[in-house]
């Protein structure tokens, strides 16, 4: 307009591009005081499942002596993990190709479903006052989360501007992976009923089920132990206490490191074996078994003796991804915690095994569940990039047991359910006999 | 059509990112609808036009509203067909004429907001509906000669801001989510108006002062200059001079004084009648679009009879072009050197005698005619200049205040010694002439201690009484009158300076006239009708002089003339307010604006002067311009990538204290809560409690207020103490151990 106002010596395109250009200054003004002065509490509730939403509560407050107008509040995804630059509000195009492919209108994604960054637009709030928004956010991975960010942001009320405010509100969100109610793990039924599983295999420490003793009931305690006759003579609840509540432990090893291929699948491997780990725990803690479970960071084991199933999740929630080697080294680095005897659920992804090395680092009769996870099927791209081999081979190749002590092998593939693939392993060894699926 | 075709059509067509907001339609409908009338004032569009396309656009908008959610397939087929047909129109009127493609550029957009107002369903064609409006609006906005023009400005943008409200609304509304509840107030339609007037009071008043100081650069014109975009053009029928004001006018000058018409310039004639006495009106008589300000000149008059000019009887010479403009070519024996040009343009707002007015001296012309005429006394339009009538000229000058006063070069007489005729003056006068010019003085500076005299001595006043009959008109004003206006001062100045061989000539035409920031017009009306004085200076050529007093050549103040036009524009505001204004009120409020204007001129004078001695400030400024926004944005990288630092106090001691106990072997795990590790670590330090601790750095971490300093106080003071328990814990562990250990390793 100011060429043509130069060209056409009109003194009124002058004025006009001055007028322009004011809107954009006032618009670029306005934006930047809108942001300022406001203040944001997130409230939600500090655990979840993985699967389940989690409902926020995002109070807002205006400190300043004018209302603000049209302002986006944009809640972060706590999962992200791009760097967080400042949000700009854009629609969802298409490319061109996806275009001409299908021309329909691009969906919108809720964050109640599919995650992401939630965005509310809060028409007014006025001065030294506030509002309330609650929304629901689904899709959030195992994990823990803290301060993630959430941005106030505004376009200076006519949209010539733009400016945006971050905030981060005190915020811890610990995401517990999801687990199945067992009915039923071989490995940790053979310390119940030993007369089920091969002779060779059972524990030493007693003979059956038989306790001896009744105490008071514990928070945790399953049901069934309940000794119903005592609690009605005592009028409070007392549960048997087995002999072998104070005997072999479980020790569940959780493979969390990193061999080849994205990180980021490897992330979704490790979610899964938390879920199978989660499962397990969940099982032998609630049938009256002391659990430890097992991980590396770097080169150091990191044990957790299970004082309780929820601190079992937490610590699974916390799990991470390590740079690390083979299984064979990590039961190497487990051997001063496994005592004989003892019961091992190993939870690794299917890769080929040194079997003999592995066993080497087992204590002598510790028994072996492996559980497999095969991470072509939690792949992002569903590639076999890196794998050189699939979990067919892996589990085929342990069909002869390949050492003694090795009790049974599960496989679980992505979209397979859980409790199937624990309470029915692929393999149990036993009369020299594995028995299939 | 297969039906794979048909889906994936319709599916192309399918509404989507439809725009039900009412108030949005309305607000583009309004901004459309003003822009589509300002065209009509401009003269741009014919009434029957603006009017059938406004009633047009309003049903298209009506409809497109009704059927947004129909994929009106024939509505887009017919509306593509008759866009190429008003495309080809365009092109074919472009190709036609021109010179100006402007008038068929605004009929293209016209006919484009009346087709497109009929397919209107998402926001951004309501957007792209309000971006064509601003360029309707900008193209009446160069047609436009008066400042009226910016009522229609406000009115658009009082249009033009709700619409952007309610199209930014939307579109958050759209890329947002609906929040499962929310305790945001709505907002009231009472508040959406008082806030859209703030802000459009805010945008208005920041424009003004955008537009106040922003520069008007004068590079100029793509291919030509604007002459009477409407009007046909005429065949020369020979020159007969003709003042519309005094259509019986004589060639010579009457025995008795000229009768005088309020309502025109007796100037503009064959000859100029000193005894003529009277006032004019008020009435516009043109607007000039200018680079530079310069006095418009319209006829020079070469020869004095003692009450009268009159110009000599003579053919005027004829120019005639086929292909525009023309080229005025002068005496060869009177160079002329300039360093400025000027580029003018005239929009006539009154009927004016067939002179052709230009600053002087006119080298290009463009005028709306196959012929001019060109003689001693300037250039002549073969008809009289109606209103409408448009033509630019560009003129090459000296700035006055550049001549140097020491110039010596007296004249050689040859074809300027009708400039130096005078019949037989009296001895006082002559006397005059010697005396106030300086013994030895180069010939502009005799000339210049004339005008210091005339300014000086006398006084300007359009009360003058009759001149006597026979009496010669200078020497009655010098010696009885003493006082004059403009006619009288030029006729002594130029008899003065002839008396002392300095040729001059006495021109008549309009001073300057006010110029209106707004339009960038100069508005000149009747009453600006002047005379002045224009002598020769040898090496330079004609320069014109301002004998009159209260009145001064407008020149380009300290360099910054038409750039910048804040100090005009102050200047208007404080000429328009004050005539609201009380007389007291009037003269107090005209200091200071006055007193403003030119402490803000001589801040930016100050400031160019300073960059044209200091060349290098320029680069340091430059530099830092370039370098602040550099370093704003890399404080806000680093603020970006910096972890959040916290500040808060009670965090900050609990961080420092899990870092203390961390390196004592008390190694908090991820997945623990703080009163889970404490506890633990509670559990192995015999005696220690915690709780009280923990439950001040949970109310600081979670709570929604600050602790009190004493709370915070004393949650530092109890974590202090409990790491010298745990320290001494662990020192007491550690001696044990090293005394196990010498006990089986003796």
């Amino acid at each position: 307009m100011v060429l043509i106002g130069v060209n056409a010596q009109s003194g009124w395109l002058f004025w006009l591009a001055g007028m322009l250009l004011a809107a954009v200054l006032v618009s670029w003004f306005i934006s930047l005081l809108e942001v300022r002065r406001l203040s944001l509490i997130r409230r939600h509730r500090p655990e979840i499942d993985e699967e389940e939403p989690l409902r926020v509560v995002l109070d807002i407050h205006n400190g300043g002596r004018f209302s603000r107008n049209l302002i986006a509040v944009i809640d972060e995804d706590p999962a992200a993990t791009e760097p967080r630059r400042r949000p700009r509000l854009k629609a969802k195009r298409k490319s061109l190709r996806e275009h001409l492919q299908d021309p329909s209108p691009p969906e919108k994604e809720s964050p109640v479903s599919s995650g992401g960054r939630a965005a509310f637009l809060v028409s007014r709030i006025a001065a030294e006052g506030g509002a309330s928004l609650t929304y629901q956010r689904g899709g959030l991975r195992r994990g823990i989360y803290e301060d993630w960010p959430c941005f106030f942001y505004s376009e200076g009320i006519i949209g010539l501007a733009r400016h945006t405010s971050r905030m981060h509100p005190a915020s811890r969100l610990v995401v517990l992976p999801h687990y199945a109610e067992l009915g039923s793990f071989p490995l940790v039924d053979s310390f119940l009923h030993p007369h089920k599983t091969p002779r060779e295999y059972s524990s030493k420490k007693g003979a059956g089920i038989d306790y001896y003793g009744v105490r008071e009931f514990r928070s945790g305690d399953p049901l069934r132990h309940v000794h119903w006759k005592t609690t009605a003579r005592r009028g409070e609840l007392v549960v048997r206490e087995f002999e072998r509540e104070t005997g072999t432990p479980l020790v569940v090893l959780v493979d969390n490191r990193v061999r080849g291929g994205p990180r980021a699948d490897f992330s979704t491997l490790l979610d899964a074996e938390a879920r199978l780990a989660a499962s397990v725990v969940h099982y032998a803690h609630y049938a009256g078994h002391p659990v430890t479970l097992a991980a590396f960071r770097g080169e150091v084991p990191e044990l957790y003796d299970v004082p309780g199933f929820r601190a079992a999740l937490r610590w699974l929630a916390a799990l991470q991804p390590s740079s690390g080697s083979g299984l064979e080294e990590q039961a190497e680095g487990l051997w001063p915690e496994l005592s004989p005897g003892c019961f091992f659920c190993c939870i690794t992804p299917a890769r080929s095994l040194d079997s003999g090395r592995f066993a080497a680092a087992l204590p002598h009769m510790c028994h072996t569940a492996l559980v497999l996870v095969d991470p072509l099927s939690h792949n992002g791209n569903g590639s076999s990039r890196g794998a050189g081999f699939s979990p067919e081979q892996v589990v085929s190749g342990l069909a002869e047991a390949p050492f003694a002590g090795l009790f049974s092998v599960s496989l679980y593939r992505k979209g397979d359910d859980l409790r199937k693939c624990l309470e029915k392993p692929l393999i149990i060894y036993g009369d020299s006999t594995p028995r299939g699926r | 059509m297969s039906g794979k075709t048909l889906d994936y059509l319709r599916r192309l067509n399918a509404p989507r990112e439809i725009e039900d907001s009412r108030p949005l339609r309305i607000a583009v409908w309004a901004a459309v609808v003003i822009s589509v009338f300002s065209l009509a004032p401009q003269g741009v569009s014919s009434q029957a036009l603006v009017l059938s396309s406004v009633v047009l656009i309003s049903l298209g908008s009506y409809l497109s509203w009704r059927r947004r959610y129909h994929s009106n397939l024939v509505f887009k087929a017919v509306i593509m067909l008759l866009t190429v047909a008003a495309l080809v129109s365009f092109l074919r009127q472009v190709s036609m004429q021109p010179y100006d493609p402007r008038i068929p550029l605004a009929e293209l957009f016209v006919w484009v907001q009346v087709l497109h107002s009929f397919d209107l369903p998402r926001g951004k064609d309501l957007l792209l509906s309000l971006v064509s409006s601003l360029i309707l609006l900008a193209l009446a906005g160069s047609f436009s000669l008066s400042a009226s023009f910016g009522l229609i400005v406000l009115l658009w943008l009082a249009a033009a801001i709700p619409a952007l409200y309610f199209i930014q609304q939307s579109r958050l509304r759209s890329l947002s989510r609906e929040p499962e509840r929310s305790s945001a107030p709505r907002t009231s339609a009472r508040y959406i108006a008082v806030m859209l007037v703030v802000l459009m009071v805010l945008v208005s008043l920041s424009g003004l002062a955008v537009g106040a100081f922003m520069p008007r650069i004068s590079t100029n014109y793509l291919r030509s200059l604007p002459y009477s975009i409407r009007r046909a053009f005429f065949s020369s029928g020979g020159y007969d001079f003709s003042n519309p004001g005094y259509p019986n006018l004589p060639s010579r000058p009457p025995d008795s004084a000229l009768e005088m018409n309020p309502e025109a310039y007796f100037g503009f004639g064959t000859f100029l009648d000193l005894r003529v006495r009277g006032t004019m009106v008020d009435l516009p008589v043109m607007k000039v679009r200018s680079t530079d300000p310069a006095y418009w000149s319209g006829l020079s008059f070469q020869e004095y009879n003692g009450y009268a000019w009159v110009n000599p009887e003579e053919e005027p010479d004829e120019l005639k072009v086929s292909v525009q403009p023309f080229a005025i070519g002068y005496d060869a024996s009177q160079p002329h050197s300039s360093k400025r040009t000027i580029v003018q343009t005239y929009y006539l707002q009154a009927e004016q005698p067939n002179v052709i007015f230009a600053a002087w001296r006119p080298e290009v012309l463009y005028y709306p005619s196959d012929a001019v005429y060109q003689d001693s006394s300037g250039l002549k339009s073969p008809f009289t200049l109606d209103d409408g009538l448009v033509y630019s000229v560009i003129s090459r000058d000296m700035v006055s205040s550049e001549i140097p006063a020491s110039v010596s070069l007296e004249v050689k007489e040859g074809t300027l010694l009708p400039y130096l005729e005078l019949p037989q003056m009296t001895d006082r006068v002559l006397e005059l002439a010697d005396e106030i010019t300086p013994s030895g003085a180069g010939p502009y500076a005799r000339a210049l201690a004339i005008e210091e005299f005339l300014e000086n001595e006398y006084e300007y006043s359009l009360d003058v009484p009759p001149l006597p009959a026979g009496a010669d008109a200078v020497d009655y004003f010098l010696f009885e009158q003493r006082r004059g206006y403009c006619e009288h001062f030029a006729t002594a100045y130029a008899v003065l300076c002839r008396l002392v061989s300095v040729p001059a000539r006495v021109v008549t035409g309009y001073a300057t006239g006010d110029y209106n920031p707004f339009t960038g017009l100069y508005e000149v009306s009747l009453d600006d009708a002047h005379a002045w004085v224009e002598i020769y200076v040898e090496g330079i050529g004609w320069v014109t002089r301002e004998p009159t007093p209260s009145f001064s050549l407008p020149e380009a103040s300290q360099g910054i003339g038409a750039l910048w036009i804040f100090r005009d524009f102050f200047s208007w505001v404080g000429r328009n307010l004050s005539a609201l204004l009380p007389g007291s009120l009037r003269s107090a409020l005209k200091a200071g604006f006055t007193a403003v204007a030119s402490a803000a001129s001589a801040l930016v004078s100050g400031f160019l002067y300073s960059l044209s001695e200091a060349p290098w400030l320029l680069f340091v400024l430059v530099l830092v311009i370039l370098l602040l926004p550099l370093a704003w944005a890399a404080r806000k990288l680093r603020r970006a990538k910096a972890p959040p630092q916290t500040q808060n106090g009670p965090l900050l001691a609990m961080r420092d204290f899990l870092a203390a106990l961390s390196s004592l072997g008390f190694e908090r795990g991820r997945s623990q809560t703080a009163g889970e590790f404490l506890g633990g670590v509670c559990a192995v330090v015999p005696g220690l409690n915690l709780s009280g601790e923990l439950l001040l750095f949970e109310r600081a971490r979670y709570g929604r207020r600050p602790l009190p300093e004493d709370d915070v106080r004393r949650l530092r003071q109890g974590l202090a103490v409990a790491l010298v328990q745990v320290r001494l814990r662990a020192k007491d562990r550690s001696a044990r151990h090293d005394r196990k250990g010498e006990e089986t390793n003796p």
